[in-house]
């Protein structure tokens, strides 16, 4: 049997939330957005628990290999701590949570500092989490091993009697893969971009900049095939990715046949200025842009993104002057579509964008239409 | 990129379109995201009518872009539209380098590679044709391509016992030939080592077998019973002639005596025997006129020369032979009398009324037309050939090719010839006695007023055997044809089935075979019904030569069933759906599906269809449910070529639904592994047509507001197909069809 891996995109609006599918069955889940309106079936964004635990129980699963929280903003964890079985406190392990065998989290997740309005908050919760996996060693990975972490970290080790150096083996450092995957057994591996260990050691974190982004490389059949999942990032931060793959001789890694835009589409990823018809890219971003392979597809996590006159004075993500651009830069690299998780197959009831990945190349697996979508859909009520 | 230029002239606008295929295509192209119009054309074909032409460019989001063959994610296509509307659109690949695939028909050397989307016939391919559906197939076809996966047969004692190895066959219509005096040969047809076998037939050109030398002698008539011939030499033989007041020589003399003529023959050196036929009228009284002739036959060693001359018939003058008349006073011989001779069986080709009592039927079957000559037809007919049942008119439009030989009754020297022609002749070089099948050599579809309609004017009855609906579904709008049925078999040769209708046509095989669906969908047996063949063939260049692996046993094995059983079904009056079904180890299963008169509603032109039993159910649901409302959904299919809507069956309530008094929502558990299921049970001809629900008690069936919402949302959604949704609601006595389509705009 010929292999076949899968990208899913949900539309949870402005939002992210990827799944991969691997070929060997694995499942890597990036970010979690529920939308409480989502579970109105009158509302466009899909109902993100109902529709994951479905597709759980039609593999027969109750967890994901791997959770990956690229950063802490509500729109990446949104629900996701009454959806997911816990491990630090009985409180998260009702029946029916879905468990996670691997948590992947950006070191800054586990240093930000909260007020105490902020304690209830799903991102600190997410924190007691990631700090007791870390603790107890089992069942996470944590990207970039800032100081502020490890003052954090050595004592407790100290008190469990444990070596400061008892945990090194869950960090992960950018510029090197993920060691929980590898290409001979499960055909793919996930090369860390970010973060940086500087992105850390500021008091003041950036979440958005301190974020996981990843070339995801396929191999299907002897075909490589990258996809470049970026969670949400600024420009700025994109141009310390390209200048330092380059440095490091890594610029196939930047390489890429499915590309998930920063930030909803915001023109902020591309460069300072929005532009008034179309933004254009500060140069390091035109090199990455402009490393878009043959027949590729860009994917934007957002609401819809029309080409109307007020579309161009929105302030909030997403931005037509960046979709623009976009665009141009998708064609010329021989791209195939800017797609954008809201619109498909419309607006009103978008369904999941669903991508291939075969040793033939990426292709977009569409929505069904027409009677089939009926039958799969609840028919307004008959009197 | 270099592309072939496009036919035609280039049209200003689309004001110039004027076949309204072009216009839905259009209409389809525009709202299609992945299809972009370039150019409007059009041109004249040799036969005067015009064509148009749409060159497009298409996308395909589901082609590799390494595929090994080379299609490419945009494609330039012209869509040539013909003004006849039974030609299905055509494709052409425009990009010169577009690659050799498998699916295309042969084109000339240097233009564009012509596209062969459909394994069906254009007939077929319409009945179900959209644009939307067609733009569709295109993707398909692209991305199928690009991945490679587009392939894709009471006798009283009267006399001893004799054993011989040598026998005489008589043709089965002797006494025909002998009251119009024809003139008869005997040849040897077939010799053994220890015999041989002889035929008497009518004086032939050809000399198929050595002709042998007989002499008849034909008895006075005797009275019914025993003639006993115990004869060891010709002189015993002429003693019971005698003893019958016949004699053997005042016959035997002018016989021989003609083999000479009048300039004599000189006796060649070969042994040749002569044949004695005798011929023996029989009557039941002294003066009444015979009711029959028995025969008998004897083998003399001697050549008839010899035997003229042992009687003196002849004589013998230096070397050859003349009649002894040249003597002024011959000469008695008796050296005759001695001669030995040999009693050999006498035995008749089978007429008609022999065939059915060999195979024992008593009724001689109707005078009917068959349409298909093919595989199960064949079969079908080659048994009721020989048994001698039915006068038969085959009509069927394919001559024999090489690969028919695996399954079909007939023989390699018969490639090439009509399929119909071929059968009527086998049945003729197998029985010459029965009543002779006449062949038709016509498209039944295409000649509604042709050789098949005269046929149809003295025909009881139709046995459908074609391998497709379309024939059942248009005899069925004809009410003065004859009474129908119809037999098939499924892909793989596991079952076939029998529709029959009732002999005054209430239930007519459109609906039998929806009726059928129906069984195949709700009984068990039905999720083993339509297996899927074990294989598929290349039989031929074109690309609708796509055969299916089918083991000859199973075509015998239902063939044999069905020409036993569709006779005692064509007794009855009423209408019948059977099924047989092969289970395990070979065990054949029936199963009786109950038929049910059909129910015809127009609607915006449209012919609705369904028939009593599935009314029933819905009623039954309807009542299982109350006081609160239920529903499901509709499974059916379009028919364009009729431009009818078929309702075969409805899926009751999901148990997700929310039902009340006064409304009903349909939930979606396990609906789509359902319609999937009844999809895959009836060979992908039920799909979902719409939505039914129920009205409470003591209401009509007429559509409240909220119906007209869904109805509203169903059209909608059904327009992705380019279909209309189709609502049926039940009310306490009587049942509404809705149907709603999306009307475009011009």
């Amino acid at each position: 049997m010929s292999t076949k891996h899968q990208v899913i995109f949900y539309p949870v609006g402005n939002g992210d939330t990827t799944q991969i599918i691997l070929h060997n069955a694995r499942r890597v889940l990036f970010d979690f957005c529920h939308r409480t309106k989502g579970e109105d079936p009158d509302t466009p964004e899909i109902d993100l628990k109902v529709r994951l635990k479905s597709e759980l129980k039609d593999a027969n699963r109750e967890d994901f290999d791997v959770v990956a929280f690229t950063h802490a903003d509500l729109d990446h964890i949104q629900g996701s701590t009454d959806f997911f079985w816990l491990e630090h406190a009985a409180i998260y392990q009702e029946k029916g949570r879905i468990k996670i065998k691997e948590l992947w989290l950006p070191a800054a997740m586990l240093v930000e500092e909260a007020t105490r309005e902020q304690q209830s908050s799903e991102f600190v919760i997410l924190r007691r989490e990631a700090r007791h996996r870390l603790l107890t060693g089992k069942g996470i990975r944590v990207f970039s091993k800032p100081p502020e972490l490890l003052e954090w970290l050595h004592p407790k080790l100290k008190e469990r009697g444990e070596s400061i150096n008892a945990r090194d083996h869950l960090f992960v450092d950018a510029g090197t893969l993920v060691p929980s995957f590898d290409l001979t057994n499960d055909q793919v591996e996930f090369f860390c971009h970010s973060p940086f260990i500087e992105h850390c050691e500021d008091k003041d974190i950036v979440r958005n900049s301190a974020a996981l982004v990843f070339n995801v490389r396929f191999d299907a059949d002897g075909k490589r095939l990258d996809y470049l999942e970026i969670g949400d990032a600024e420009y700025a931060d994109l141009e310390q990715i390209v200048s330092t793959s380059r440095y490091h001789g890594n610029e196939d890694r930047l390489h890429w046949d499915l590309f998930n835009i920063p930030h909803h589409c915001s023109y902020k990823a591309l460069a300072e200025d929005k532009g008034k018809e179309e933004t254009v890219p500060v140069p390091l971003v035109q090199d990455l842009l402009n490393l878009g392979q043959r027949g590729s597809y860009i994917v934007s996590c957002s609401c819809p993104i029309t080409d109307t006159k007020e579309a161009y004075e929105q302030k909030l993500p997403p931005h037509i002057q960046a979709r623009k651009a976009y665009t141009r830069y998708l064609n010329a690299v021989g791209g195939r579509r800017f797609l954008v998780t809201m619109e498909e197959p419309n607006g009103t009831k978008p369904q999941p964008l669903v991508f291939n990945i075969e040793s033939g190349g990426v292709t977009w697996d569409k929505a069904i239409a027409g009677a089939a979508a009926i039958i799969t859909s609840r028919p307004p009520r008959a009197g | 990129m270099a592309y072939y230029l496009a036919v035609g002239a280039i049209l200003a606008d689309e004001t110039a379109i004027t076949l309204p295929r072009t216009r839905a295509l259009l209409t389809a192209l525009r709202r299609h995201r992945d299809f972009e119009v370039l150019e409007l054309r059009a041109f004249t074909l040799s036969d005067g009518s015009r064509a148009e032409v749409l060159v497009v460019e298409v996308i395909g989001d589901d082609i590799p872009e390494h595929n090994p063959h080379g299609v490419q994610y945009r494609e330039r296509m012209q869509i040539i539209v013909e003004a006849a509307p039974e030609r299905v659109p055509g494709v052409y690949a425009l990009r010169q380098g577009f690659p050799r695939l498998a699916h295309q028909h042969q084109r000339a050397c240097g233009s564009p590679a012509w596209l062969c989307l459909y394994f069906e016939s254009a007939l077929e391919t319409l009945r179900s044709w959209t644009p939307e559906r067609f733009l569709q197939r295109i993707q398909w076809w692209l991305a199928k391509s690009a991945r490679g996966e587009l392939h894709p047969a009471d006798q009283p004692l009267e006399n001893l016992f004799f054993a011989t190895t040598y026998e005489l066959v008589l043709p089965w219509n002797l006494e025909a030939l002998v009251q119009a005096k024809t003139a008869l040969e005997v040849r040897l047809a077939h010799h053994r080592d220890q015999g041989a076998t002889f035929r008497l037939q009518p004086l032939s050109k050809n000399d198929d077998g050595e002709a042998v030398v007989f002499v008849e002698v034909t008895l006075n008539p005797v009275l019914a019973g025993a003639v006993e011939f115990n004869c060891d030499t010709l002189g015993d033989l002429d003693d019971t002639l005698a003893a019958r007041g016949s004699s053997l020589l005042p016959v035997l003399t002018p016989a021989v005596r003609a083999l000479v003529g009048n300039s004599g023959v000189k006796p060649g050196v070969e042994q040749q025997k002569t044949l004695l036929l005798v011929h023996v009228p029989m009557h039941r009284s002294e003066g009444e006129a015979p009711e029959n002739t028995k025969r008998y036959a004897f083998l003399l060693s001697q050549s008839a020369i010899e035997i003229g001359l042992a009687t003196g018939a002849l004589t013998k003058v230096g070397t050859a032979v003349y009649s002894s008349e040249i003597h002024m006073q011959p000469e008695a011989h008796d050296e005759w009398r001695i001669l030995s001779v040999e009693p050999i069986d006498v035995v008749q080709e089978p007429s008609a009324p022999l065939l059915r009592l060999y195979g024992g039927l008593s009724d001689a079957g109707p005078i009917g037309v068959f349409l298909g000559a093919g595989t199960l037809g064949s079969a079908v007919l080659g048994v009721w050939g020989r048994s001698g049942w039915g006068q038969w008119t085959v009509v069927d439009k394919d001559y024999m090719r090489p690969h028919n030989l695996a399954r079909h009754v007939a023989f390699n020297q018969q490639v090439g010839m009509p399929k119909s022609q071929v059968i009527a002749d086998l049945h003729r070089f197998a029985v010459p006695g029965a009543d002779p099948m006449h062949s038709v050599v016509a498209d039944v579809m295409a000649d509604a007023v042709g050789d098949v309609a005269k046929q149809f004017a003295t025909a009881k009855v139709v046995i459908d055997s074609t391998a497709g609906v379309d024939y059942g579904r248009l005899a069925s709008t004809q009410p003065t044809l004859p009474r129908h049925a119809s037999i098939y078999l499924t892909p793989s040769g596991n079952a076939s089935v029998t529709l029959v209708e009732d002999s005054a046509r209430r239930a007519t095989l459109r609906t039998l075979e929806a009726q059928s669906y129906r069984a195949v969908v709700q009984q068990d047996w039905g999720a083993t019904h339509v297996e899927l063949p074990a294989g598929y063939f290349w039989s031929g260049a074109s690309c609708r030569d796509l055969s299916t692996v089918l083991a000859y046993p199973r075509v015998i094995l239902h063939a044999g069933t069905l020409a036993e059983q569709l006779p005692a079904m064509l007794a009855q009056t009423t209408a019948a759906i059977r099924v047989w079904q092969q289970a395990a180890q070979g065990a054949l299963e029936v199963h009786d599906v109950p038929a049910f008169a059909e129910v015809v509603r127009e609607r915006d032109g449209v012919t609705v269809l369904w028939d009593e039993g599935l009314e029933a159910e819905l009623r039954q649901w309807r009542s299982d449910a109350l006081p609160k409302e239920t529903g499901g959904v509709l499974l059916g299919y379009w028919d364009f070529n009729r431009n009818s809507l078929t309702i075969a069956a409805a899926l009751p309530a999901p148990r997700d639904s929310q039902a009340s008094e006064g409304g009903f929502e349909r939930g979606v558990e396990n609906l789509k592994r359902a319609v999937k299921e009844a999809n895959r049970r009836t060979g992908g001809m039920l799909g979902y047509v719409g939505e039914w629900h129920s009205h409470p008690r003591g209401r009509t069936s007429r559509p409240s507001a909220d119906d007209l919402v869904q109805l509203v949302y169903l059209a909608l959604g059904m327009a992705e197909d380019g279909l209309p949704a189709a609502q049926m609601i039940i009310g306490e006595r009587d049942v509404n069809i809705s149907l709603g389509s999306l009307i475009k705009a011009t």
